[in-house]
């Protein structure tokens, strides 16, 4: 049998004679990954959102092996963070961070509400007892905003919350209305409220789950408040309004370990973008 | 002189001095594919299953692996390793997932509580890695 035809090339200073791949420009009993095309495109990732998607078509026909590279410190291949996928069709790059973008997360500092006592150990966020309407406050400290700040959100949630049975729990949720209110060491009631609030009919539900309500409106009022600065307290308030007797909303106080918590999730406009270079090669891999 | 092979991209002139002016270029080395492949992990729920490719090339290469971490999506992974999206990945621990001067090997970790049959295609490159 005749001996196969061979093509080599040796780079410079190698002899055609080598055994080793790594001496060759090009050996003709190995294939070369031969390129598709070079794509560049971008993720964007706005405030508030953990991850974002950039589809970059191909139209091969086949899944082809590919490259992406991320512009950053110089351009990094395959970077953490980054999962990246080829279909027959498309390159399919994701990003994610690993907490929203321009989002911080304030828990709570001071919480006033009215305990019930041992039976049941319930704290009452808001609702009506005996006759009697029951409201409850919470506070946050050092906010880092400036003032009139423009936020995009401000999400409230409190965790593992329940409420007594049969009857819609009503309520409003307002700021208070100052410019770096204090701790409820005082009885903070006759604080004076933002003209911001939310209307609220929840559900009885007598199952733990968590109560969330957008307080954009809120802090934004606050914010805009002439004597507010950077680092100042913001407070909050739960407002009975029109809940039926005997019906409330609440947590259980005395749970060990503490399986209530109260957040406050502030967003800033904004957005992230990265860019990317992706080498698409012919060759087939699917 | 030193002989030199060129080959020109189309429109380009073989007189260039710029590298990406050329299909091929003798004093350019090109990527060398050594080795190529595919394969199927079967990998038992909650488990692994270690892959291990021979090459016996003599120095640490460079290779690419894809995976089709959830069978039969169409999805072929090029950087498997801490999928947010997937139960299935390829290890990105460095004792598991590695080339060394005669293999390539890499874990499958399967995270979800039905066997999976994972899908691999990997490539040897003749070019130094370390």
């Amino acid at each position: 049998m005749a001996n196969k035809p061979k093509m080599l090339v040796a780079i410079e200073d190698k002899s055609t004679d080598s055994n080793d791949i790594r001496d060759f420009a090009f050996h003709s009993d190995y294939p070369m990954l031969k390129l598709h095309s070079i794509e560049s495109d971008s993720i964007t990732i706005t405030g508030g959102s953990t991850s974002g998607s950039v589809t970059i078509p191909h139209s091969l026909g086949y899944v082809p092996a590919f490259a992406v590279y991320q512009e950053g410190y110089g351009w990094e291949l395959f970077p953490n963070g980054v999962d990246s996928y080829a279909t027959s069709t498309n390159i399919v790059i994701t990003k994610t961070l690993d907490s929203p973008y321009n989002q911080t997360i304030y828990t709570y500092n001071d919480f006033l509400y009215h305990y019930l006592g041992s039976l049941p150990d319930a704290g009452v966020l808001t609702g009506q007892l005996l006759g009697s309407n029951y409201d409850s406050f919470v506070r946050f400290i050092n906010i880092a905003l400036t003032q009139g700040q423009t936020i995009t959100s401000a999400t409230f949630e409190i965790t593992k919350v329940r409420t007594t049975s049969t009857a819609d729990i009503k309520f409003r949720t307002y700021g208070i209305d100052e410019d770096n209110t204090a701790d409820f060491g005082g009885d903070p009631s006759g604080r004076s409220l933002t003209t911001a609030y939310n209307q609220k009919t929840q559900s009885a539900n007598t199952n733990y789950f968590n109560f969330s309500d957008d307080w954009t409106d809120q802090v934004q009022e606050i914010v805009d408040k002439v004597g507010w600065s950077s680092g100042n307290a913001m407070g909050f308030k739960f407002q009975q309004d029109g809940t039926d007797n005997n019906k409330i909303m609440y947590f259980d106080k005395n749970s060990s370990p503490q399986n209530y918590d109260l957040t406050l999730k502030i967003v800033l406009p904004g957005s992230q973008t990265t860019n990317y270079k992706v080498v698409i090669f012919k060759d087939k891999i699917a | 002189m030193k002989p030199v092979v060129k080959v020109a991209l189309p429109t380009k002139s073989s007189d260039s001095t710029n590298p990406r002016d050329f299909a091929f270029h003798s004093d350019y080395s090109s990527i060398k594919i050594y080795k190529k492949g595919s394969g199927t992990g079967t990998v038992p729920s909650s488990s692994n299953v270690d892959i291990s490719i021979t090459h016996s090339l003599g120095f640490y290469p460079i290779s690419m692996i894809y995976a089709e971490v959830t069978p039969g999506s169409g999805k072929w992974y090029a950087r498997p390793f801490g999928l947010s999206a997937e139960n299935t990945k390829v290890s990105d621990n460095i004792l598991y997932t590695y080339a060394d001067t005669t293999n390539l090997k890499f874990r499958i970790e399967n995270n979800t509580s039905s066997q999976k049959l994972v899908d691999y295609y990997y490539f040897i490159l003749g070019h130094n890695g370390k």
